[in-house]
């Protein structure tokens, strides 16, 4: 159980998102007692890794799906992560223990106004859809006996519908005005999403003192 | 020399060479230090009492996959239909089941605790989601007729012995009971009890505390303490339901054992663990090595087919191989076509690895292709240093 003797020549690595979560996500960490070397903060850094305050803590910079992949394969060993990454994923190798509540938006099914007033879904056996996140949509439909042909897209999904890609879209909505602006409408909510922290389940379990003190300490720095 | 990825391999096959997923050749040195930890691991195995059994790799589907370990390997297991007696195979995803056949059927007249190993390989149709071969060796070891504390305890040590025999460092063993969860649940509806077992998979204490119920409660303490001593565990203890308390007794007092017998052995516990052990009852366990991924060995107590309680270990040979350095290789002596195939035969009988050499080339340049630290040119002669 001598945990702290091994953790001297530990270094754990911490996978942080790019883009809109990492910017709510730094005070959190600051409060934690953890903030990333100067160069982290510089645009024209071009390195994807950076060392911290501590000394055996390292923190990377990845795209958000990226995240999952990195901390799933353990090479990350402690992450912040969307819930919708961590949905899509659903690795059995990642714990998410804590609720962050930052980052918070929600997960929707949306369709072309027009057609959701008319349409009766209860009646069909098959819709493609158009997602980011394919796993998640084609588990939703599937749910109520539907099921969903999922068109994997990056990003502009509120196009699809009206070129007649798909007759539904699956994609976290904050405000819902992207969807306005392209004229569809949100007919049901999947889930709400925050941002979580998550962990390497066998890192978790190698170096249990070191990395729960790590939960704790974030944990309360969101209260 | 310079290595081209982009070369292709020699041959008229279109494929050239291309192997299912999850299926790839081992070479040299990797080939010969499999079957050499393999055989680490056997050995210590024997050093403890266990016999050897070797069940094939095709059985019916019926006995495989049929009541006791086998029943969880249905969907992972391949099958063939055999052109004799019409009747579905399987080929086997894990040598346990097969173990607890043997010790039902053949050696049901044999007095217990009847202590066997097993080495072979399984294949699988889905690989693990960290390790992609679906080919694996698996060695292992069951003691059929008992899964008591002590039963626990000599498995763990086993594992533990048998892994740094093999040469793996730093290893950790994490401990569960992997029907914890199930029996906190118990009495809980559907729903709750889905959003629950949900939470505890995710390790998810945020879910978990918003949850107002004496089985959450008990599943916030267990989270919060898992990882932690055995000391945090035992106050857990004291605020759980029987027969859950008993499960955690029985976790605690295998730690209590093992104190001081493998000290460079660390030991987590995790009771709400379940992932992986299907049928496993009262306790199991996982271990892991630095640098390793995913656990190399795990196992724990069930139940087999024939109703005797057992309890087993089984070690993926495969995953060990990362963390393995090469292997000391033996100088090779080149014995010259000049020299003679009885002059070769007598240094191999004393000991020394030989070459033979081919007719009509250069024997020092052959030598040398052929990886040769030591020449002997002559009958008469000696070996000199290339």
């Amino acid at each position: 159980m001598d945990d702290m003797s091994q953790n001297n020549d530990v270094k754990l690595v911490l996978a942080l998102p790019k883009g809109r979560i990492l910017t709510q996500v730094l005070p959190v960490l600051a409060r934690a007692g953890l903030e990333p070397e100067a160069a982290f903060f510089d645009s024209d850094d071009r390195r994807l890794s950076f060392g911290t305050n501590h000394e055996n803590i390292d923190i990377i910079r990845v795209r958000s799906f990226d995240v999952a992949t990195f901390l799933a394969y353990g090479a990350a060993h402690i992450a912040i992560a969307g819930s919708d990454v961590l949905m899509e994923f659903d690795h059995p190798e990642i714990y998410a223990p804590v609720d962050l509540g930052i980052g918070a938006c929600r997960m929707v099914v949306a369709s072309e106004a027009h057609l959701a007033e008319t349409e009766d879904p209860r009646s069909w056996s098959h819709v493609r859809v158009a997602t980011k996140y394919p796993k998640v949509t084609a588990r939703h439909f599937a749910r109520r006996g539907v099921q969903a042909e999922c068109i994997k897209l990056n990003g502009a999904m509120e196009l699809a519908p009206s070129m007649g890609l798909c007759r539904r879209i699956v994609d976290l909505v904050e405000t819902g005005s992207t969807l306005i602006a392209n004229g569809l409408v949100e007919v049901e909510e999947i889930t709400t999403i925050t941002s979580r922290l998550a962990v390497n389940r066998a890192a978790w379990k190698q170096h249990p003192v070191l990395i729960n003190g790590w939960i704790e300490k974030i944990r309360q720095a969101i209260c | 020399m310079t290595v081209d990825d982009s070369a292709p391999v020699s041959g008229s096959s279109p494929q050239q060479g291309l192997l299912p997923a999850g299926l790839s050749d081992l070479l040299h040195p990797q080939a010969a230090q499999d079957m050499k930890s393999t055989q680490n691991v056997m050995a210590c195995f024997a050093d403890f009492g266990y016999v050897q059994v070797k069940p094939p790799l095709v059985e019916f589907e019926e006995t495989l996959l049929g009541e006791g370990p086998g029943a969880s390997l249905a969907k992972s297991s391949f099958r063939l239909l055999d052109p004799v007696s019409h009747q579905m195979m399987a080929l086997r995803a894990d040598m346990t089941a097969q173990v607890a056949r043997i010790s039902g059927t053949r050696l049901a007249h044999m007095p217990r605790p009847l202590r066997l190993a097993y080495s072979g390989e399984v294949m699988r149709v889905v690989p693990d989601v960290l390790n992609p071969e679906r080919q694996l060796v698996q060695a292992g070891a069951e003691i059929i007729g008992r899964d008591d504390e002590q039963a626990a305890a000599e498995m763990i040590l086993l594992g533990a012995r048998a892994l740094n025999r093999a040469g793996i460092a730093g290893l950790t063993v994490d401990l569960g009971v992997p029907r914890l969860v199930n029996l906190l649940l118990e009495g809980i509806d559907d729903d709750a009890g889905a959003l629950l077992s949900d939470a505890v998979r995710n390790r998810d204490i945020t879910a978990l505390t918003a949850h107002d119920s004496a089985a959450s409660a008990h599943l916030v303490a267990l989270c919060t303490a898992s990882g932690g001593t055995a000391d945090s565990l035992a106050a857990v203890r004291a605020i759980l339901p029987q027969p859950a308390a008993d499960y955690l007794s029985v976790l605690l007092n295998v730690v209590e054992m093992l104190s001081g017998l493998i000290p460079d052995v660390a030991l987590t516990l995790d009771p709400l663990d379940s992932q992986g052990f299907d049928y496993h009852t009262s306790i199991s366990f996982s271990i892991f090595g630095q640098g390793l991924r995913g656990a190399v060995a795990r196992g724990g107590a069930y139940v087999t087919g024939y109703g005797e309680p057992a309890i087993g270990i089984s070690i993926y040979m495969d995953r060990l191989l990362r963390a393995l350095n090469a292997p000391d290789e033996l100088p090779r002596l080149y014995i010259s076509a000049e020299a003679g195939l009885a002059a070769g035969l007598s240094f191999a009988d004393r000991g020394r690895q030989v070459v033979f050499g081919s007719v009509g080339v250069n024997v020092d340049q052959e030598a040398l292709s052929l990886g040769c630290q030591f020449i002997l040119r002559h009958r008469d002669g000696a070996p000199e240093e290339l």
